[in-house]
């Protein structure tokens, strides 16, 4: 055993836990310096900070000051949300806010982003908050929300307008991720969007449910600011293989680790695109649910040389068969895949 | 075959551990001493903040987790601390709550994260679900708010979910 002990001699000898015990004396929190308990407070969650351990004495409570919190405000409080979040000392130190569901409009929009008590957030939901126009160009307009580094704005119909204040917006220094799924934005939308220097810190973009269709994909791909992306979801898109061919050849997105085409129209020859591109080596999760896809798709999938960090292969609905799943599990070329899904597993080819 | 080097710690309570010298460059503290140090054979480190038995501990974890290291642990912990742990560290922990909280201090004091972490996280693990008296009465914290303060804070801070 490496573990000896010496006596005040300095003569080794072994030494009973016994008599260790002995020697100590019995400590409680009391004895822990201010920056362990709020090390000990960083492992609990922002409602347990706030409805438990700010109550235990003052000592933890101006711990539980130290901590950034992560909060959810229940929609039902949406009359008071004003109050609370103009009156309430903690809110200053919330750096992530979910208001989804408040029926916030533009005039509640309005109204909480002049707060100054924000100006820590680093992320902000605002998912189906009714936000329109008015509330998106108050949002981008405010000099509080500078550390945002992501911004849920999904079921919001903030249309083209909405997004011409995002793209002027120089507010959001510091954004990261944007969700605009369900955002009512065309194509126009799309190239405002891929033409705005200021979105050029942008790592995650969720288009999801914008059926922008093949031009929409050549903005994205075409954007000289996008070149951040490491993840792109398309879903319901309606991109096609038009669409699909300049995302494919762009140098742009060679960051992409995460593509979400699903529901839209990739077909065989979209997989021997994607499978082939130069600007797709760092790709690990690809989603291509309810592809138009057999197992000639899945074959030059399979056999592609960009494939090689591929981690999840999303094959839902696709009809690729017994075939095409064997294809992929036994390919060279897909060392790293660790998640497979073809449900279900057709024949009808 | 060489053989391999040792190092003497010497506990507050002047109880000497002779260990690998591998197995406590974990710490921070020793490694940053030892690297000012002469190469004396078996260099003697003094560690006047730790009782014998915390440290007897710490030595237990950097045998095990300097060839195992440890897995990082979430913050904030979304369930219990055993979810997120290996079997040895659950084990580990199977410690009276006063020797926990020296353990704490002895893993700040030698700089050592992962230990740190843990017991960190144990100590949080403990807090869970609890009310502010039953946090109080574990730690033997005592109360130094009127009830018209407590009062205010609940109502504070009522609005409050999890994001």
């Amino acid at each position: 055993m490496l573990v000896t002990c010496l006596n005040e001699q300095h003569e080794v000898k072994d030494v009973s836990m016994s008599k260790i015990q002995q020697t100590t004396n019995q400590h409680t929190t009391h004895h822990l310096p201010y920056e362990m308990i709020v090390e000990i407070l960083h492992y609990l969650q922002s409602g347990e900070i706030l409805k438990q351990c700010c109550l235990v004495n003052r000592q933890w409570q101006s711990c539980c000051f130290m901590l950034p919190l992560r909060v959810k405000i229940a929609p039902r409080l949406n009359h008071k949300l004003g109050e609370i979040i103009a009156d309430n000392r903690w809110m200053k130190k919330v750096c992530d806010l979910d208001l989804s569901f408040h029926p916030l409009g533009d005039e509640g929009i309005s109204s909480l982003v002049q707060s100054r008590v924000l100006s820590n957030l680093q992320h902000l939901n605002l998912h189906r908050s009714r936000m329109r126009t008015e509330g998106i160009r108050a949002l981008c307009q405010s000099r509080y929300l500078m550390n945002i580094k992501s911004l849920n704005l999904s079921g919001c119909d903030i249309g083209l307008e909405g997004i011409k204040s995002l793209a002027s917006s120089t507010n959001l220094p510091n954004l990261e991720t944007l969700n605009l799924c369900d955002c009512s934005l065309n194509c126009e939308s799309i190239r405002i969007l891929s033409r705005s220097p200021p979105l050029a810190n942008l790592t995650h973009l969720n288009l999801r449910n914008c059926t922008v269709g093949d031009d929409g994909a050549r903005y994205i791909a075409s954007s000289p600011y996008l070149n951040q992306l490491k993840v792109l979801d398309f879903t319901f898109s309606n991109v096609g293989f038009n669409g699909l061919r300049e995302l494919m050849e762009s140098r742009n997105l060679s960051n992409l680790e995460s593509l979400d085409l699903s529901h839209c129209e990739i077909t065989n020859e979209g997989c021997k695109l994607i499978a082939n591109s130069p600007f797709m080596l760092r790709l690990q999760h690809l989603n291509l649910t309810f592809s138009k896809i057999g197992c000639q798709g899945v074959k030059y999938i399979g056999e592609g040389s960009s494939m090689s960090l591929l981690q999840s292969l999303d094959l839902t609905f696709c009809k690729i068969g017994r075939e095409g799943k064997q294809f992929i599990q036994q390919s060279p070329f897909m060392n790293n895949l660790q998640v497979l899904k073809c449900y279900p597993l057709s024949n009808n080819l | 075959m060489s053989e391999t080097k040792q190092v003497e710690l010497t506990s507050k309570d002047k109880v000497s551990f002779k260990v690998d010298r591998d197995v406590i460059l974990m710490s921070g503290l020793v490694k940053d001493m030892l690297e000012e140090g002469d190469e004396d054979e078996t260099p003697i480190i003094p560690i006047p903040n730790v009782d014998s038995k915390p440290l007897q501990k710490v030595i237990e974890y950097c045998q095990y987790h300097h060839k195992e290291p440890a897995q990082e642990i979430e913050k904030p912990l979304k369930g219990k601390i055993e979810d997120v742990i290996c079997d040895w560290d659950k084990k580990f922990l199977e410690i009276d709550q006063s020797l926990l909280i020296e353990l704490i201090m002895a893993a700040n004091y030698l700089n050592i994260k992962d230990l740190l972490d843990l017991t960190c996280a144990k100590v949080a693990s403990m807090i869970k679900g609890k009310s502010p008296e039953q946090i109080r009465e574990m730690f033997g914290i005592e109360n130094d708010f009127t009830p018209e303060e407590e009062a205010k804070i609940r109502e504070e801070n009522k609005w409050c979910e999890e994001a």
